[in-house]
């Protein structure tokens, strides 16, 4: 942090401005949505034009653009930051790289191969269901990311709140990219069908990986308590079980299916994620601040 | 963090806000752990609580009773007592039966099979009889069937291709009565789905 008035004497911080942090995250997530709007609006007539092997090379593309959308504009911010003087953050690349394995591994065998939710919750009533998804995909999930990012970057990458966020989207965004990719192997869907999912999937799993950063990044600063690390995995959880549930009623409701209607749910989850932790960290700083008796301007 | 002043001028030097692995966040960390190990453990739980839902059937006119899953579709006008269906099954339905017939005093339960048999045939293409024996069962001695037939699609609009299906009968002789327990399914989703018939079985009075 700077203090208000400018003095020469006073030493620079050497971190990237917080205000960077969201910006990017934000026009990374409005291209991935263009994208995928692109996709669903042209993938109709490309079908109907393009020959079928350059179908599948676009299903794939379109399975791996949240990584490509986040890793190449990311590094070009990290190293613009290092060229300026300031700290990168460090094994995001790593992060989403092992995110995504521990998806397609750990993952994919514990919610595909062990649990099946999908062979025994859409059947039965909603409060089973929230439970259901709670205990299974959103422990699982939660926990692969959750595992990501406490045994590696954490704390000293998680220095500012932001760090959290970012490291969370990182998080988010490479195990996103796993399940669109098995997603797209496993059923090889329509270029339209496929770009909903693929961008409710990615929407989602950066919310949720947002909130297990946020929580971790709190922990850092060492001011919280035993159950502060737990109780914001056990709400991510249940939060990723609501949204299933809750998105498997939207899609499939009445006589057909909407998977726009999924995407609006998956892009409302984003967005009242992303508001909702800015405003707690805004609380958070000003309070942390009050108590420190600084009145000085926040990076 | 710390808090500094230099001239007026308060300031955070946050280069050396120590990385905290404190004793709370070591406690926090393992709390995880134990949260997930748990909950994967509660979800086992729920599914099998999920899986096992029974409904309560009586029909005191037949002098049977017994529970069924609470997901399947029921039927009881037919030449049998309760007939429930799985309707997410495929490629064709889980189908499990419960019937009873009227037979002399002195009617085993292999003559029961033979009837059975008998009837069948017809009207399965490719019914036959993989296994016929006792088994002990709570109440007492039971004949068990074990057969195989082809399921084939006989509405000309609903194409499908024929598809094998395996099936159990178990059969109880009491009095005058034999009461059939049937279990159909397709050849592979027999094993997956058996614990249904396992549980009606174990839940039937009569």
């Amino acid at each position: 942090m700077r203090p208000r008035s400018q003095s020469n004497a006073a030493p620079q911080s050497n971190e990237q401005p917080r205000t960077t942090v969201w910006r990017f995250s934000a026009l990374i997530l409005v291209a991935f949505l263009l994208v995928s709007v692109a996709a669903f609006v042209l993938g109709g007539r490309l079908e109907a034009i393009l020959p079928q092997w350059i179908m599948i090379i676009l299903r794939y593309a379109l399975a791996l653009s949240p990584g490509l959308i986040w890793y190449l504009p990311e590094k070009r911010l990290q190293d613009r930051a290092a060229a300026r003087g300031l700290e990168r953050h460090r094994a995001i690349t790593g992060i989403t790289f092992l995110s995504g394995v521990l998806a397609l591994g750990a993952g994919s065998l514990l919610l595909d191969e062990v649990l099946r939710p999908e062979d025994w919750l859409p059947s039965a009533g909603g409060l089973e269901r929230i439970q259901g998804y709670t205990l299974t995909t959103g422990i699982v999930e939660g926990f692969l990311k959750y595992a990501v990012m406490r045994y590696t970057a954490w704390p000293d990458q998680f220095r500012r709140r932001e760090d959290g966020i970012y490291y969370g989207i990182a998080a988010g965004i490479g195990y996103a990219v796993a399940l669109n990719i098995r997603y797209v192997l496993r059923l090889e869907p329509a270029l339209s069908a496929a770009s909903m999912r693929i961008a409710a999937t990615t929407l989602s799993q950066v919310a949720f990986g947002a909130m297990l950063g946020f929580f971790l990044a709190e922990a850092a600063r060492g001011q919280r308590r035993f159950y502060w690390l737990p109780g914001g995995f056990g709400l991510t959880a249940f939060i990723t079980g609501i949204y299933i549930a809750f998105r498997a009623g939207v899609v499939v409701s009445g006589l057909g299916t909407s998977p726009i209607m999924g995407l609006a749910v998956s892009t409302g989850l984003a967005i009242v994620t992303f508001l909702v932790l800015a405003f707690f960290i805004n609380v958070l700083d000003v309070r942390e601040q009050g108590r420190l008796g600084i009145q000085g301007e926040r990076l | 963090m710390k808090r500094q002043t230099i001239g007026q001028t308060p300031f955070i030097i946050r280069e050396e806000m120590p990385a905290q692995v404190n004793l709370q966040n070591r406690w926090g960390s393992l709390l995880v752990i134990i949260m997930t190990v748990a909950g994967l453990l509660a979800a086992f739980l729920l599914r099998d609580t999920i899986l096992s839902a029974s409904i309560f059937f009586e029909n005191l006119e037949a002098g049977l009773a017994l529970r069924y899953p609470a997901s399947w579709i029921v039927e009881t006008e037919g030449d049998f007592v309760l007939r429930v269906t799985d309707p997410e099954s495929l490629p064709f339905k889980t189908t499990i039966t419960a019937s009873v017939r009227i037979i002399g005093l002195e009617t085993s339960a292999v003559s029961v099979v033979n009837r059975i048999t008998l009837e069948r045939s017809p009207s399965l293409p490719g019914y036959d009889v993989l296994e016929s024996r006792e088994i002990q069962t709570p109440y007492g001695i039971a004949e068990s069937v074990s057969f195989t037939y082809i399921a084939i699609e006989n509405n000309p609009l609903l194409q499908s291709i024929p598809v094998p299906m395996r099936g159990q009968d178990i059969i109880f002789i009491k009095e005058r009565q034999a009461i059939i327990l049937t279990y159909t399914a397709a050849r592979e989703n027999f094993d997956p789905d058996y614990f249904y018939f396992e549980n009606m079985l174990r839940s039937l009075v009569f």
